[in-house]
């Protein structure tokens, strides 16, 4: 039956995420057999689902996009910052591939809001940054490979899904733990925003 | 020893803001590669009284260390982001080394 309030809650990225409360074992089983499943009868993509904070750490602090240079190095995207980090990075780039991915990318987020969780998705995240290396295994990344191709303007096809407890019970979505604020919408859609786009 | 001095200078219209400061990876980075192997000896930071002028100092045990600190690909990047950053917020820098 279709849930339109899972439905919503998917639609809005959870901000914050109580990163000391692991995803309990059966729920990372299930899920981990969902994408098993998935990629069986449709060798689309690879599989990391992440659960070292050590390794969460290295991905949060990369998790940055800020080409303008608006924002400070620090300002970071809260939602990587979750007790379970599940990312498919596509092997296979052509429309119908990256349709079908981005649809069981949405029947795992149900999965995971449906047994309480609460869920972001991110795909902000600075492949330009050398720190990356430490961590390509696990976006499946051929790191000399990738700094010896990427342009100025390539960006890596890494969608994650942020998966935990919310941080506070019962706040709001977007309540973001580095600013103790909700988080900044995007676009801001300022005076010289309104300029630059219309 | 080697010095490395960064100063940020920004226009002062009233408002206290930030200078750019990297993320805490970056300074646990730094600590490892380079303060708990003694390469870097001191970091200090002093903002002017109007908020305008940010120096940043770097002493460095040998020529070699500072080398090794200014051709590190991590923080080489840094350089990127900063750079980036101060063209947005209008700031420029000035660099020394003795």
């Amino acid at each position: 039956m279709y849930n339109l309030t899972l439905n919503h809650t998917l639609s809005h990225a959870n901000r914050s995420f109580d990163i000391d409360t692991p995803v309990d074992a059966e729920t990372v089983e299930y899920l981990s057999k969902m994408i098993d499943d998935f990629l069986d009868s449709n060798p689309i993509a690879k599989k990391s689902v992440i659960q070292d904070k050590e390794i969460i750490k290295k991905i949060y602090y990369i998790g940055h996009w800020n080409r303008s240079g608006e924002f400070n190095s620090d300002f970071k995207i809260p939602q990587l910052w979750a007790p379970l980090l599940i990312v498919l990075p596509p092997s296979l780039l052509d429309g119908k591939s990256l349709i079908n991915l981005g649809r069981f990318y949405s029947k795992l987020g149900m999965e995971a809001l449906k047994r309480g969780y609460a869920l972001a998705f991110c795909n902000s995240f600075d492949c330009h940054d050398p720190r990356l290396e430490e961590i390509a295994e696990y976006l499946h990344v051929d790191y000399d490979l990738l700094v010896k191709n990427k342009t100025d303007d390539e960006f890596l096809l890494k969608t994650f899904i942020c998966i935990g407890n919310k941080l506070i019970p019962d706040s709001p979505h977007n309540w973001d733990w580095t600013r103790a604020d909700a988080f900044v919408s995007c676009p801001k859609l300022d005076v010289n925003f309104v300029k630059d786009y219309t | 020893m080697t010095k490395l001095e960064i100063i940020s200078v920004r226009p002062v219209d009233g408002i206290i803001r930030q200078f750019y400061k990297v993320d805490e990876g970056i300074l646990e980075y730094i600590k490892q590669k380079f303060e708990d192997t003694n390469k870097l000896v001191s970091i200090s930071s002093k903002v002017s009284e109007d908020y305008s002028t940010q120096t940043k100092t770097f002493l460095f045990n040998t020529q070699e260390d500072y080398v090794d600190f200014v051709e590190d690909k991590v923080l080489q990047y840094q350089n990127v982001l900063q750079d980036r950053y101060n063209t947005y917020h209008k700031i420029t820098i000035v660099t020394n080394d003795t």
